[in-house]
């Protein structure tokens, strides 16, 4: 088994903490460091300006009065305990201590100039102790050498504070960028482990799965509508297709059947010429219907699968005039009238399946219409939204059906007897949803009326 | 005729050139585009059967690559899916017909006949048509047959223009459809028969023979009697 860290470990949500909390940690540090920086440069300014200053007046003092004034300037000041305490050494030139407050010449300071070391201090205020000193060296005309410093004890405060706080501001951040970064980031990836746990189930088959979306109108949550709908198509897709294969392998069962009968029992009578021609065109009728159920699909399918169609303006009355024409006389041959009203509309669509549904609509309302009735085609416009009203006086619809109807391969039982692939009123639909139309049927009290809404957006 | 079948599906090919054989056609068969642009450009054919989805190279490109090579032979285009975008495609590219997959084999011979024939017809720019006593004037819209003149509907006369240009051949309900209502699609029941026996009735007057025949399981054609 291959080895693999804790979920915990794997999860986005602990390197999207890690991230925020490293964050945090850099620019704390990085703040506190300038903080530190510039305070120590300020102390260490300071005191430099007051051991010059006495180192200063040292020097002219030792200008005026020699090394004797200077010894005793220096033994005076050491004598008297001061808030400001001041580190004095006065040494022969070879280091040898003279007068001042420092035991010996520190072994460090071994030129002129600013130092910085740490010795024992005697001092009034304070038992011995070691001390950070910040001195300055001088070496004086006749070759004797003068140290004057000043207790730098600020700047090691400063220090320990700077890193107790560094210590501590990093230990706060660190523990609260790594919770609420957690926090943080869980909150996305809980959606996205529930988008991919849906997913898993989905490909599964549960088709009916979905996502949660709480109504908080963010990213996630339109990104949980998107998933949504993709899984509500594939479903009505898949839906669609199931329904598709049964009801065609129903259809073709029936004709093929019919087929293979005819041709068995031609074989097994020895039927004569004339007989056998009978029957192969009954053979070819058939054949026919089962070509044009195919052909009824594959329209469908391709109705069906495309969001975007090539469009073109479309003059609907024109198209339905024709439509008319077309079935005009086999209505009269049937002795069925039609009514047409129209009102010139354009719109951009589909010439094609515009007048596939028309045709549908129209074969569909003679086919059932009974001898002496009238069928009614009328194309009206209302706030410049066009509806298509196509009603029938034949036996209609049940109102439970009505729905089915739309759908896929539902012959009704009513019009089982019909010849048609049962496709007519699907095709209708296909088209229309290809023209964001919305299809009604009602009842036209008696009869079907099936109207095609169109939007008022696709009505040019 | 002498015809070229431009066909990768070997099942289709077998098919299409078995039969046009039985006809009494020559038929070369080809696999591929590239040989078969090689094929149409190298030999004089009478029409050129050519299949959309091909190996190498398709259809549309073997056709566009003919015509601009100035051959003029009548293609008839095949394909799996005939919506209008792709009828529209393929005539657009130089072709003279377009056929769907799955087609009957009569669609096809009648399509063939009708694209070879299209040729020798429009060289001749005549304003009238005439078959046997049947007359057509294309300019004043009059038809006539033996003198006697016929009223027919708009539709009525593009019926028979279409039947009278396709004399002696077989022309099938989806070409009819295609040709006069320009619908990609075959309407329900039996809307173009009805059309065309109204046709026929007013065509042929009493003690008159028919001149329009219903071909069982094909079309119709129009005769000279």
């Amino acid at each position: 088994m291959r080895f693999s860290p804790p979920a915990l470990f794997r999860s986005a949500a602990l390197s999207g903490a890690l991230w925020i909390t490293l964050i945090a940690l850099v620019t704390t540090s990085l703040a506190l460091t300038v903080q530190y920086v510039q305070t120590a440069r300020l102390l260490e300014a300071r005191t430099r300006a007051l051991v010059n200053d006495e180192a200063a007046s040292l020097v002219s003092r030792y200008r005026a009065a020699g090394l004797s004034g200077i010894a005793q300037a220096i033994r005076r000041e050491v004598e008297v305990p001061r808030i400001n305490e001041f580190l004095y050494l006065l040494a022969t030139p070879g280091g040898r201590p003279l007068v001042g407050n420092l035991a010996e010449w520190p072994s460090a300071v071994d030129h002129p100039g600013y130092h910085r070391f740490e010795t024992e201090v005697f001092s009034a205020s304070a038992p011995v102790r070691e001390s950070a000193i910040e001195a300055r060296a001088v070496l004086l005309p006749d070759g004797f050498r003068l140290l004057v410093g000043n207790l730098s004890d600020e700047s090691i405060v400063l220090q320990d504070r700077y890193f107790s706080a560094l210590i501590w501001s990093l230990l706060a951040t660190g523990l609260l960028g790594l919770a609420l970064g957690f926090w943080y980031s869980r909150r996305g990836l809980a959606f996205l482990r529930a988008a991919s746990d849906a997913g898993e189930r989905f490909l599964r088959g549960k088709l009916d799965e979905r996502l949660p979306a709480p109504d908080r109108g963010d990213e996630y949550d339109r990104l949980a509508a998107t998933i949504n709908r993709t899984f509500e198509e594939i479903e009505r897709l898949i839906g669609s297709l199931r329904a598709a294969t049964d009801g065609l392998a129903h259809d073709l069962k029936t004709p093929i059947t019919r087929i293979r009968a005819r041709l068995e029992l031609a074989e097994m009578q020895q039927a004569d010429a004339e007989e056998l021609h009978a029957v192969i065109a009954e053979c070819r009728d058939d054949l026919d219907a089962i070509l044009r159920l195919i052909l009824d699909v594959l329209e469908l399918a391709h109705a069906e699968a495309i969001a975007d169609i090539p469009r073109e303006l479309v003059q609907l009355d024109h198209l339905l005039q024709e439509a008319v024409e077309l079935y005009q006389p086999l209505a009269e041959d049937r002795g069925v009238g039609i009514e047409v009203t129209l009102v010139p509309v354009a719109l951009a669509g589909s010439r094609s399946l515009l007048a596939r549904m028309a045709a549908n609509l129209l074969d569909n309302a003679i086919k059932h219409s009974p001898k002496g009735e009238t069928v009614r085609v009328d194309l009206t416009v209302q706030d410049g939204a066009a509806t298509l009203t196509i009603a029938d006086r034949g036996p209609g619809i049940a109102e439970t059906q009505r729905e089915r109807a739309l759908q896929r391969f539902t012959q009704l039982d009513a019009s089982r007897s019909q010849p048609g692939s049962g496709l007519g009123l699907s095709i209708v639909a296909a088209a229309a949803r290809v023209h964001n139309a919305q299809v009604v049927l009602t009842d036209n009290e008696p009869g079907l009326n099936v109207r095609v809404l169109f939007p008022e957006t696709e009505t040019a | 005729m002498k015809l070229l079948l431009i066909e990768d599906d070997e099942k289709t090919a077998d098919y299409v050139s078995r039969g046009l054989r039985e006809l009494g056609h020559a038929c070369d068969r080809i696999g591929n585009g590239v040989d078969g642009l090689a094929a149409a450009l190298g030999d004089v054919h009478d029409a050129i059967i050519l299949d959309r989805n091909l190996p190498q190279l398709d259809g549309l490109a073997v056709l566009r690559a003919l015509r601009a090579q100035g051959d003029r032979t009548p293609v008839l285009l095949l394909s799996a899916m005939g919506q209008v975008d792709d009828r529209v495609a393929g005539l657009r590219a130089g072709g003279d017909d377009y056929l769907a997959k799955p087609f009957s084999f009569q669609e096809l011979i009648a399509r063939l006949e009708a694209i070879t024939r299209r040729r020798a017809d429009d060289r001749t720019g005549n304003a009238q048509i005439r078959v046997g006593g049947l007359t057509l004037d294309l300019l004043s819209r009059i038809a006539s047959r033996g003198g006697r003149r016929i009223e027919l509907s708009n539709k009525e006369f593009q019926l028979l223009e279409y039947l009278m240009r396709h004399e002696g051949q077989v022309v099938t309900r989806t070409m009819l459809t295609e040709a006069i209502w320009d619908y990609d699609f075959s309407p329900g029941t039996n809307v173009i028969d009805v059309h065309v026996s109204r046709l026929r009735s007013k065509i042929d007057g009493e003690n008159e023979p028919g001149m329009i025949s219903t071909i069982r399981g094909a079309g119709y054609r129009l005769d000279a009697v």
